[in-house]
């Protein structure tokens, strides 16, 4: 299928819709092969609901010595503790317990299935045990969690996927590449002469005339976190994804979607996800290192920052 | 006494007073060459325990004190979180592709 002198392939995949985009029209096929390779290995890596993942057998082994773990593995852990370091520990990889305290043990669309889930903890959850608690020596491969620590990679294995399909087919296919999963957005090589027009809104899956903005990007990623999608009730209690780790409860923010662009998809997802977590001062933040980003308060109005275009036009307000 | 001995006298006074101001020099100096060694040698340390992954969860507070290197990172590729090449263009109509949460 192809719009623009674009083709397109759209899959499902981590529980979410995928979309390819080359503008080397007949590399769609080859394309797709790299990304299924990849995203397979990635999936077989670090998901949280496979008993066979490596990530799934370290979480096993808590507390009980370092662990060998694959070059593939060693790099998402990385990230993630990159993620971590960058945001001052707002982007925790270390929140696997907490999740899975609110029920979020199992795919998301199981979770749905499951209704109205009862607490399984009571009273404040608490902290999560923190990033630092991680220990990774990249060169050996070879990881330590201390005791109590549930590693969950959500927060940035699907960005850091994004960024990585894109790269590899980038290097094997010529023209320009674009990667969503999900809505996390990476692109490389070279892009259409006007950009690749991304719809930003809150819910990756929201029609076309959902509110938000179109804009073009031609390099790097893009990435949109929200508190509107992958909700669910526990107890009666509306719950929602982003955790905070400073409490291990979702976070409470005057946000309920932040769209940021930077240099990576990674870095992108690792920014608008600090951004909910931070609340009110994000603003500032987000301005001070030159990010460009867009949030949108709960009531709607829209906040931009370090470039991203105002848009005050109907329908902007997401 | 005699005016030869208030002379000697007088000498060997200025003779301890040079002494002293010069003893009270270098003692200054080296005072400030380790003040400066203390100094650089604190502000490394206190960077390394920043970067350190050996150490437990920061509070939100100490989390946000942190965003002042941060900043200075950010504008480095490599060192921080990479600003893109440049920032998104606006446009009209539909987008290929959708950023949203999943």
């Amino acid at each position: 299928m192809t719009d623009d002198d674009v083709a397109r392939d759209t899959f499902d995949v981590f529980g979410t819709t995928a979309v390819l985009l080359v503008t080397a029209l007949p590399a769609i096929s080859q394309a797709r092969a790299i990304a299924d390779g990849e995203l397979a290995a990635i999936d077989l890596a670090c998901s949280r609901f496979r008993p066979d993942s490596e990530l799934s057998r370290l979480n096993a082994a808590a507390g009980r010595g370092a662990q060998q773990v694959s070059p593939l593995f060693a790099e998402l852990l990385a990230a993630a503790l990159r993620a971590a370091r960058l945001t001052g520990g707002d982007v925790d990889p270390t929140c696997g317990r907490a999740l899975a305290g609110l029920g979020y043990d199992k795919d998301f669309a199981e979770v749905q299935a499951a209704g109205d889930a009862p607490p399984r903890l009571t009273g404040p959850v608490g902290p999560v045990p923190g990033w630092r608690r991680v220990h990774l020596d990249r060169a050996a491969r070879r990881v330590r969690l201390d005791r109590g620590v549930q590693l969950d990679l959500g927060a940035t294995a699907k960005a850091w996927a994004a960024d990585r399909c894109a790269g590899q087919i980038a290097s094997k296919v010529d023209g320009g590449i674009l990667v969503s999963l999900g809505g996390d957005i990476a692109v490389a090589g070279d892009p259409p002469p006007e950009g690749w027009r991304v719809r930003v809104t809150d819910d990756h899956a929201a029609p076309a005339s959902a509110p938000g903005q179109t804009v073009t990007i031609s390099s790097g990623g893009l990435a949109t976190s929200s508190t509107t999608v992958r909700r669910w009730n526990v107890g009666g209690r509306p719950v929602h994804h982003i955790i905070d780790p400073a409490t291990g409860e979702p976070a409470r923010s005057c946000w309920r979607t932040v769209s940021v662009a930077a240099g990576s998809c990674t870095d992108a997802n690792t920014a608008s996800t600090a951004a909910i977590i931070r609340g009110p001062a994000a603003l500032d933040w987000l301005h001070d290192i030159g990010l460009p980003a867009r949030l949108v308060r709960e009531d709607g109005t829209v906040e931009t920052t370090a470039g991203w275009p105002r848009d005050d036009g109907p329908g902007a307000a997401a | 006494m005699p005016k030869h001995d208030v002379r000697l006298a007088a000498m060997e006074r200025d003779t301890g007073i040079r002494k002293v101001n010069r003893w009270t020099w270098w003692a200054s100096a080296f005072g400030a060459a380790c003040s400066v060694l203390i100094g650089v040698g604190l502000s490394h340390a206190a960077a390394s325990t920043a970067a350190s992954t050996n150490t437990s969860h920061p509070t939100r507070q100490q989390a946000h004190q942190q965003d002042r290197p941060r900043k200075h990172r950010a504008k480095h590729p490599g060192g921080g979180i990479i600003i893109p090449a440049q920032p998104p263009q606006q446009s009209s109509g539909g987008g290929q592709v959708t950023s949203g949460s999943s």
